[in-house]
């Protein structure tokens, strides 16, 4: 209750748009702009060294990635596990911890979403459900280990994260080569699960698109909203940026970092069910192509803001897709090219600060003060 | 002996469309000690990191010894003598005290550093100026006034005769205060000129021979330490009559009625707070003096619930006659406790938020339904505070970094009070603070005191204790030493005792 009536103010409008210019500033900035360019021209002196014209390389990757319907398609398909991976990496790295565990927490994920399907695969539209509440609460949990151990023991999540990728990965690998194992494939993967359990495509051209996209895109807004917009979300933000003041205003710090990292878990589940429910429909050897670490990637270059992920992953996405067109198309380039793009784009956000403080000194010497 | 040897002449600097010095005027004689004083954004950093070479000015001169000088960096200004110690030292904490008296000048016979002959010039150094610091330990082991100290030799060392002291005494005990006023008498006997950037008028008094007022970027006025008093000063620094610092406001004594607010009994901490009883009334101020690292800290944590438990037996808290030794802070706060943090860079605000996300940190349990963020709400009690507290920032949505101090504190002072507390926690509530936020926080506090809050001061200003309080308690090594009731009663004779029983 107030103790006494709000009033409403013109300032307040004001305020509410200069906040949002903000925002909007912060991601299409001076610096990031000329990163992108330089990174742009590193990548062009790459496909220079190897004999192609680097705006030939380009318009083939712009056309491989967006030039038609199928092509989008594919780059969203292939975007689709970054958001969800570059989530996983936001949301933590918002109070503060850097989980590269993404990769273990989606394999944990895939394994209880396939224990489902697996166990329990004529239950019809259960089945379904059923797959996707294991997936998610398996990655929430598998990742709410290594919040604990930080928590309550102080164990760097660093360490701890990267130590269960491997336990996630090695059991996954058992579980498909003996215990799950199709026995009338060649391949190391499961059987086909119950077409109950599919998620549909969204058939843009003969692409493997499916709904998973679209979970995707609401799940990052969802992640933009609940760390913007509610309570909760504040109390992360307000940990991540200063936890002796959140500990002082009554925040308890132990359960966010636990949460944050029960959402990122959840989050990494998403790619266990594009690529299983959706594209697969079955567990297989090595269906993540290091999806949690280039989510790491993503979630940089996305500034860690889950609308700018969204942007990031289809770039990436894009970057994928198009390599594999570059593979096709010239004779010098394979889709390694999509690889060292990405270590360059990763390489110059990472000197996006330096940018910004050579082009204040530019600025100096014009003479102007700030 | 007092030829110019530093001028800045008619020097401007703008920020945008903020002009940070307006044609400021300055002269520094050799040998003396001149003190800037000015409030919080009156420019005063400014001009110091013009004169040390950091930022260029747009317009005007600067003269060392009498000639034109151009600073391109801090290197060119320490080539001419200038030196400075800044106000958050700049020290490597995990290396040795040896180590960072030769860092970035280090003695060196074939490219290898030299150790010997530096470990000789910091014990010539340190016998010079009658200090004492351990060469081999690492400076993070060091005490704050330890580290100034370390500062001050590092610029001896590189030869600086013009030193430049950047508030220097806000983080320091009154012991180290008096040491520190000490050296710096030292240094001028040594023909050593010193500038000094501070809001301490007593300090001022205490060791400057000029005095120099900037207000909004320029420089009011240059007058004789011995021509002046505090009070004129203070008149200067704000540009209107203010109360002295320690002019006591409420000379009548309260009457204090009704239950206890809070009564602590044989409290305990983990690190110092021993076995620590009080109470407080409705519309009592009552002042905990100390040298700071004595417990307060502790004493806050677990009266405001940061820190539960109790490690004696018997221990107890009681607010409003309710047993709170295990409550947490959010049901502490909501029962009609606040506090005013003693850091507010660390336990107060979260600098990179805004002032409506930093009002809502402190003030969420007064909102109803916590799910949804009620930002539109925090908004119009933010501009009302704004203006009631005469806040200056450019909107709600300001980062509470733009700020500076003073304001920054205003905003947790009307965050705190806006639940309508019945008991107040103010740890060191105006801390590096400008004179009139002092004054409007001061006023807020007794307003609010008279109207039945309780108000727990903790503070290590007397000052601010002896005008505020109606009782003392001094705390010592965890423990309280001494009471004083009556103080507004008593007045001045007062101080003395306390600072008996603090040491």
């Amino acid at each position: 209750m107030l103790p006494f009536k709000v009033q409403t103010l013109d300032t307040k409008l004001v305020g509410r748009w200069y906040e949002r210019r903000s925002v909007v500033k912060k991601i299409i900035s001076l610096p990031f702009m000329v990163t992108v360019l330089v990174a742009l021209t590193a990548g062009g002196i790459v496909s220079l060294l190897a004999d192609e014209n680097p705006f030939k390389v380009y318009s083939i990757l712009f056309s491989g990635s967006f030039g038609s319907i199928e092509a989008i398609g594919y780059t969203l398909f292939y975007a689709t596990p970054f958001i969800f991976t570059g989530l996983a990496v936001a949301i933590p790295y918002r109070v503060g911890l850097f989980n590269i565990g993404a990769e273990g927490q989606l394999y944990f994920a895939a394994i209880a979403l396939a224990a489902m399907a697996f166990y329990f695969p004529s239950a019809g539209i259960f089945s379904f459900f059923l797959a996707i509440a294991a997936a998610i609460l398996g990655g929430a949990l598998f990742a709410a280990l290594p919040g604990i151990f930080k928590a309550y023991r102080g164990s760097h999540e660093v360490i701890t994260t990267i130590m269960l990728n491997f336990v996630a990965m090695s059991l996954s690998n058992y579980l498909i080569l003996y215990a799950w194992k199709d026995p009338g494939s060649q391949r190391p993967e499961t059987i086909i699960f119950s077409e109950s359990t599919w998620i549909p495509l969204l058939h843009l051209g003969d692409s493997p698109l499916n709904y998973s996209f679209i979970l995707a895109l609401i799940s990052a807004v969802s992640c933009w909203f609940f760390l913007e917009k509610t309570d909760l979300g504040f109390q992360l933000r307000a940990v991540g940026q200063n936890p002796s003041a959140s500990k002082v205003a009554g925040f308890s710090v132990k359960k966010c970092i636990v949460l944050s990292m029960m959402i990122g878990g959840a989050m990494a589940s998403g790619v266990a069910m594009n690529e299983i429910l959706g594209n697969a429909h079955r567990l297989r050897d090595g269906f993540s192509q290091g999806y949690g670490f280039i989510g790491i990637a993503v979630a940089f270059l996305g500034r860690g803001n889950p609308i700018g992920i969204i942007f990031s992953a289809i770039f990436f996405g894009a970057l994928y897709r198009g390599a594999g067109e570059l593979e096709i198309e010239t004779h010098r380039m394979t889709r390694d090219f999509a690889t060292v793009m990405q270590a360059i784009f990763i390489a110059a956000v990472g000197c996006e600060g330096l940018v910004a403080l050579l082009l204040n000194k530019l600025k100096k010497k014009k003479g102007d003060p700030k | 002996m007092s030829s110019l040897i530093l001028e800045a002449k008619g020097i401007t600097k703008r920020f945008g469309n903020v002009v940070a010095n307006d044609r400021v005027d300055l002269s520094i004689r050799e040998g003396e000690i001149h003190a800037i004083i000015g409030e919080n954004g009156a420019g005063k950093s400014t001009l110091m990191k013009i004169l040390y070479g950091m930022i260029a000015p747009d317009e005007g001169q600067l003269l060392v010894r009498g000639k034109s000088v151009h600073f391109e960096s801090p290197l060119d200004a320490l080539s001419l003598g200038i030196g400075m110690v800044h106000q958050h030292f700049m020290l490597v904490e995990r290396m040795t005290v040896l180590e960072n008296f030769i860092l970035g000048s280090e003695p060196t016979i074939n490219g290898i550093v030299d150790e010997k002959s530096a470990l000789q010039d910091l014990k010539n150094l340190m016998l010079e100026a009658h200090t004492e610091l351990p060469s081999s330990s690492l400076v993070k082991f060091l005490s704050v006034g330890q580290q100034q100290r370390l500062e001050i030799l590092k610029l001896l060392y590189r030869k600086s005769d013009i030193l430049i002291f950047d508030e220097p005494t806000g983080v320091l005990t009154p012991q180290e205060v008096d040491q520190f006023l000490k050296s710096l008498r030292d240094l001028k006997a040594r023909g050593k000129t010193i500038l000094l950037i501070t809001h301490k008028l007593n300090e001022v008094m205490a060791v400057a021979d000029q005095v120099t007022v900037m207000r909004a970027g320029k420089t009011v006025s240059s007058l004789a330490a011995s021509s002046t008093d505090v009070k004129e000063l203070a008149t200067l620094l704000v540009g209107r009559e203010v109360r002295a610092f320690d002019e006591r406001k409420v000379k009548s004594v309260k009457k204090l009625s009704g239950a206890p607010v809070l009564k602590v009994e044989s409290l305990s901490g983990v690190k110092k707070l021993k076995s620590v009883s009080f109470q407080i009334n409705p519309g009592e101020i009552l002042g905990i003096a100390g040298i700071e690292g004595n417990g307060q800290h502790e004493l806050v944590q677990m009266l405001s619930g940061v820190k539960v438990h109790s490690h004696s037996q018997g221990a107890s808290i009681q607010f409003l006659n309710m047993k709170i030794d295990q409550w947490n802070v959010e049901k502490r706060k909501a029962a009609g406790m606040a506090c005013i943090p003693e850091d507010r860079h660390h336990e107060g605000l979260i600098l990179d938020f805004n002032l409506v996300e930093n009002f809502y940190l402190g003030s969420r349990v007064h909102f109803d339904i916590p799910t949804l963020l009620p930002f539109k709400e925090v908004t119009a009690l933010v501009e009302k505070s704004i203006s009631d507290f005469e806040i200056k920032a450019k909107s709600p949505f300001s980062k509470a970094r733009e700020l500076s101090g003073g304001n920054q504190q205003k905003v947790i002072v009307a965050r705190e009070l806006f639940g309508r507390p019945k008991l107040l926690i103010a740890a060191q509530p105006t801390r590096g603070v400008d004179i009139g936020a002092i004054e409007r926080i001061h006023d807020e506090l007794l307003k609010r005191a008279e109207e039945g809050m309780a108000i727990l001061l903790i503070s290590s200003e007397l000052d601010e204790i002896l005008s505020l309080s109606d009782r003392v308690l001094v705390i010592r090594n965890g423990e309280i030493s001494a009471e004083f009731s009556d103080v507004a009663v008593q007045g001045p004779d007062l101080r003395y005792e306390i600072g008996r029983a603090m040491v």
